[in-house]
């Protein structure tokens, strides 16, 4: 087990890891840019590192001063969290080759679950179901256009290398598509250096499910259910629920044990998600695998009581996991709820500033995952999640009581938050029966 | 007096009666022990920092104690001073034969290098980037050192 690990990350997530680090006896140390410097989550750990100016770039994303940092500290491993350079397959292998443990999967299976093209083969061989569309990049115009036929419309096409949804283009015609893929493939070239694009049908109402999946490093896998992440805006979730609604239980089935066979053929060990979008009839369909643990990993830990931080750690250091796939069940329902220092009254704007109030909800079933206290400062240069709301009740019902009383209770003040949406959304009728798509939350805000 | 002697009886101690966390004060000096797991040695910390301030990190064995304060001048003296620019391992001199790059007194200019900063294995020299005389060296040879840290307190 490891002795000492090295926090490659800042906030919430780096608080969350502490704690896991914690309760297994494991010293943190946790790096810090000079915006974070004086930050009180910092005490947590047994001891920081400053390892540059704010800009992420010389600080959270450079790997010299993150491994410099890891050297002096003596530790075994580093966890990235997530973000920052949780999903880069370069710096796990510098990890590897510093002799540095890496929380997360070995550089082979995250470049091979990280690339799109790759991944729905590996999808394909275990039997995953994927989008109808090409098999790997779009090599003529005419090979697209065969293929939407075959498809039908509308189709989407999407750059192989990207992601955030640039290199994106839908078609729903032909002369759509052959100007489509001229524009996708200029972008993608621009924007990921690679302009391959491929093909696949396009869902005009879908919801956003996806399976947490958890390996080790003796070919074992197993999944931990799954999350319904449909409330988004700009390709950003703001909030998740677990398990998604409405799903039949064998559909539900088939999906989670057809996810846990593919990361497990891909020889992952490690905390990952297998995104995929359900049409109206509950057919789903694979959009890409993350590989890393994500921020809303609470509420699939709120319903299976798994502490998926702490596995993650476990199977890092080679122990085998400590459950198998039949001693996971569900229990109720959780929702979370991301609370952003953004402004929604002036298109989201992000709102840094000091904290003059920051009072957290308690009581029964209510989770809050935060770095931040009353009298924090938070910094303009990174991502705006101040907390994670997370409630568990034992049913969907319930567990909307529960936020919305939660969300009541939480009181931010100095800064605007997104809190008051929150809860809006969780009196939303659409969003209560269940009936929402992965655009709704804009068409709502357009109004 | 907290000495090595001290430190040992107390880590036999604490395996001897599955003491798992101990905290010891005496006078200015006080050491926390804690024990990571049964079966894994007693990590030690030594605190407060004195007025030499040892780097916030020990390369040894655990790190050290409180994790964040904006650095401290060392013995409430004020700067100007000369920043680490990297995570590292400090040394004052190009090779443990030779004489250090500068010493209390000496005078820098903007070239002039001051110390080698070892980072994964490649050891940088760090320049002054400024002028002026060296009033205190803050750190000591094989120190990790962190960016921002103070290196040299200037006159």
């Amino acid at each position: 087990m490891f002795t000492r690990i090295l926090i490659a990350n800042r906030g919430e997530i780096a608080v969350r890891i502490i704690r896991a680090a914690r309760e297994l006896g494991i010293q943190s140390v946790c790096v810090f840019s000079e915006a974070d410097r004086g930050a009180p989550y910092l005490d947590l750990a047994d001891d920081a590192v400053c390892i540059g100016p704010p800009s992420a770039a010389q600080s959270y994303l450079n790997i010299p001063r993150i491994i410099s940092a890891a050297e002096v500290a003596n530790v075994d491993a580093i966890h990235p969290g997530y973000g920052f350079l949780a999903e880069n397959s370069h710096f796990a292998e510098v990890c590897r080759s510093c002799q540095i443990e890496f929380i997360g999967p070995s550089p082979e299976a995250m470049s091979l679950l990280g690339d799109k093209i790759n991944c729905k083969k590996l999808a394909k061989a275990n039997k995953v179901p994927i989008f109808p569309g090409s098999p790997g990049g779009i090599e003529s115009k005419e090979e697209a256009v065969k293929l939407a036929e075959e498809i039908g419309y509308p189709v989407i096409i999407k750059a192989s290398a990207g992601g955030g949804g640039r290199g994106m283009r839908i078609a729903h015609n032909r002369v759509a598509l052959e100007a489509g893929l001229d524009a996708a493939q200029q972008e993608a070239l621009a924007a990921f250096g690679d302009g391959t694009v491929y093909l696949e049908k396009f869902l005009e109402k879908a919801r956003h499910v996806e399976v947490q999946v958890i390996g080790d490093k003796h070919g074992n896998a197993i999944h931990l259910y799954d999350r319904d992440c449909s409330t988004q805006r700009r390709h950003q979730k703001l909030i998740e629920e677990a398990p998604a609604p409405g799903v039949d239980h064998s559909k539900r089935e088939n999906l989670c044990k057809s996810a846990a066979r593919l990361v497990q053929s891909a020889k992952y060990a490690g905390a990952a998600t297998v995104e995929f979008l359900m049409d109206e009839e509950q057919n789903f369909y694979l959009l890409e695998v993350n590989t890393r643990v994500q921020v809303e990993h609470p509420i699939s830990e709120m319903i299976t009581g798994v502490d998926i931080v702490k596995t993650g750690i476990l199977v890092a250091a080679g122990e085998k996991l400590p459950y198998q796939q039949k001693q996971i069940s569900m229990s109720g329902h959780a929702i979370e709820c991301r609370i952003n220092a953004e402004d929604p009254d002036r298109n989201f704007a992000p709102n840094p500033g000091v904290l003059s109030r920051f009072d957290v909800p308690g009581g029964p079933g209510v989770r809050v995952d935060t770095h931040c206290v009353a009298g924090y400062r938070v910094p303009p240069n990174y991502d705006s999640l101040i907390a994670k709301l997370i409630v568990h009740a034992d049913d969907r019902a319930g567990a909307i009581a529960r936020m919305s009383r939660a969300l009541r209770e939480f009181r931010v003040e100095g800064i605007a938050t997104t809190i008051d949406l929150h809860r809006r959304l969780m009196a939303f009728s659409s969003f209560i029966k269940g009936d929402v798509d992965i655009h709704y939350l804009e068409r709502l805000l357009r109004k | 007096m907290i000495d090595r002697k001290t430190i040992e009886d107390l880590i036999k101690m604490m395996v001897e009666h599955e003491i798992v966390e101990l905290d010891v004060a005496d006078g200015e000096q006080s050491v926390t022990i804690r024990r990571a797991g049964a079966f894994s040695g007693p990590q030690v910390t030594v605190g407060p920092p004195g007025v030499n301030a040892p780097s916030p990190l020990q390369p040894q064995s655990a790190a050290g104690g409180s994790s964040v304060e904006p650095h401290k001048p060392s013995g409430g003296a004020e700067g100007p001073f000369i920043r680490s620019p990297m995570v590292g391992t400090f040394y004052s001199r190009p090779n443990p034969d030779a004489e250090p790059f500068v010493s209390a007194g000496g005078k820098v200019s903007d070239s002039t290098v001051v110390c080698l900063i070892e980072a994964m294995k490649v050891f940088n020299e760090i320049k002054a980037e400024c002028r002026g005389t060296i009033a205190e060296i803050l750190v000591n040879d094989g120190d990790a050192v962190e960016y921002g840290q103070p290196l040299f307190r200037l006159k």
